[in-house]
């Protein structure tokens, strides 16, 4: 005969209760409410489950995104989460995706690091895929409102300044240790290179470049220091692309991933080049760029596996 | 007119072995038992680099020790070389991380939303799906099912890649298939905590 699952509840209820020596209706209680938590804590979880989250960190990046959202189709509904709120594009392709805002720069309390740590673990997602805005390198060849794909971070803050060496014209010297540069997600690469086909095919006006994109606390508005900066790195084998500040957040929370395989790339619209004159139009560029930006991003979602 | 030789063209391609295989090899052939062991300490939520430590033994004493970077190439030499790792928990790791380097191309061909999903269902409903600690792992993930024709392209991957696994294990533990089984499961098991974060949100508070 089947053992009755009422009476093996409360045979259980009330061996809890001796234990506690409490009466039994008080154990039915917490059993029932820390249920009802779990429910409640399970039902939150799938809201906000996704397997790419993508990071803004201006109030312009993240309202460009709702735009680009809502004009190729997909939602952009709230959704609270315990750290934060998120917003819900729905599947993006083959990808459910949802989005959230962090704090400028990679320092603050809720900057990009603490929130990307914490949007990994509550979405359970596999790609953290910061958009938004960057400064592009070169003038010539660059355009407002192309967009930039991280290869690979070169964080240009993790450094050692030494004296220079005599005889040299400057004061010191930077030296960077091999880590400073970080390999971005090889899942991403591919598509992002089919997207620069497709754009230069469909004759859109922006361009995609992939390579180094730099990343660090400053926020640069002098040509003379970003020059600065891009002569002091090292030889790479990609070419540097542009700068932005959040990066380094995004890759804190990667970090704890396989090098070989990590969950995060960096993917910005030019929308300055780090001097005083292209800086004075930001107001107009940054929409621009952020607007690129997540364009790029969601077109490379709905992107159909290869060769399939 | 074509040159006279060539050692492009007039000698067999052969790949020169790793350095350390070259080792290995050698010094296999003086020893008598050979350990792997695989150390991958968490770090809060991060890991440490993945290293390797082989030993040679001969005689009941060590006779060479090495260690480096865990490699796939090198691992795999130990295997096709019937090398164990020096306990189930340790063999569990390796696993993983071999499953993880075989998964990879899967999920870069695909893309992750929809390898994730086709990874999470196909387990779930698979022979493993309800053996512990997989059923409780696959339980804390939330994934919905995939759609599309690509379907069964990815569930065939997957399953060959997992099929792999359970034949080099039959074969390391001379067909002892309930061993190979809890490996396989707790390597699979370990793979999907690490890439949906299962302990990395149970030690941030999410449950």
């Amino acid at each position: 005969m089947q053992p009755d699952p009422d009476e093996i509840v409360e045979q259980r209820l009330r061996t809890e209760a001796e234990r506690r020596k409490a009466p039994i209706e008080v154990v039915r209680y917490a059993v029932l409410r820390r249920g009802l938590d779990a429910a409640q804590s399970d039902r939150q979880a799938r809201a906000v489950a996704a397997d790419v989250v993508l990071v803004t960190a201006t109030l312009t990046e993240h309202q460009e995104l709702e735009r680009a959202a809502k004009e190729l189709g997909f939602g952009f509904t709230a959704q609270p989460g315990r750290a934060g709120d998120y917003y819900r594009l729905g599947d993006v392709g083959t990808n459910r995706v949802v989005a959230m805002r962090v704090s400028m720069g990679a320092f603050s309390p809720d900057g990009a690091a603490a929130r990307c740590i914490q949007a990994r673990a509550e979405t359970q997602a596999t790609t953290i895929i910061l958009i938004g805005t960057a400064f592009g390198i070169d003038q010539a060849r660059q355009n407002i409102g192309d967009v930039i794909v991280s290869e690979s971070v070169f964080l240009y803050d993790d450094r050692r300044v030494v004296d220079a060496d005599k005889g040299s014209a400057s004061k010191y010297k930077v030296v960077y240790p091999s880590t400073a540069r970080k390999v971005a997600s090889g899942t991403w690469h591919d598509r992002f290179r089919r997207l620069a086909e497709q754009y230069l095919q469909d004759g859109t006006a922006e361009k995609v470049y992939l390579g180094v994109i730099l990343s660090g606390g400053a926020r640069i508005e002098s040509a003379a220091y970003r020059i600065e900066v891009v002569d002091s790195l090292p030889p790479m084998d990609q070419p540097v692309i542009g700068g932005e500040m959040e990066g380094m957040g995004a890759i804190s929370a990667a970090l704890s991933t396989d090098p070989y395989d990590p969950g995060w790339v960096v993917v910005k619209g030019i929308a300055d080049f780090a001097d005083a004159p292209s800086r004075l139009k930001i107001e107009e560029t940054r929409a621009v760029a952020a607007r690129a930006s997540a364009m790029a991003v969601l077109r490379v979602l709905q992107l159909p596996p290869k060769n399939v | 007119m074509p040159s006279a030789t060539n050692k492009y063209f007039d000698t067999p391609a052969e790949a020169p072995e790793h350095p350390k295989i070259r080792a290995w090899s050698a010094w296999k052939s003086g020893s008598q038992r050979v350990e792997l062991e695989i150390r991958r300490p968490r770090e809060g939520l991060a890991f440490a680099p993945t290293r390797m430590f082989v030993t040679f033994y001969a005689d009941g004493t060590v006779q060479r020790q090495d260690d480096t970077e865990w490699e796939l190439e090198l691992d795999t030499w130990l295997l096709k070389e019937h090398v164990k790792a020096r306990d189930e928990a340790n063999e569990t790791l390796r696993f993983a991380l071999r499953l993880k380097a075989a998964f990879r191309p899967i999920a870069i061909r695909f893309g992750d939303g929809y390898f994730n999903s086709v990874m999470v269902h196909q387990l779930r409903g698979g022979p493993l799906g309800g053996i512990a600690p997989l059923a409780e792992v696959l339980g804390a993930i939330h994934e919905y099912e995939a759609a599309g024709g690509s379907k069964y392209d990815c569930e065939q991957l997957i399953d060959f890649e997992i099929t792999v696994a359970a034949k080099a294990l039959l074969s390391l533990y001379d067909d002892d298939r309930t061993a190979a089984e809890r490996i396989l499961t707790g390597a699979l098991a370990q793979y999907l905590d690490e890439r949906f974060h299962v302990t990395e949100r149970r030690q941030l508070g999410f449950g």
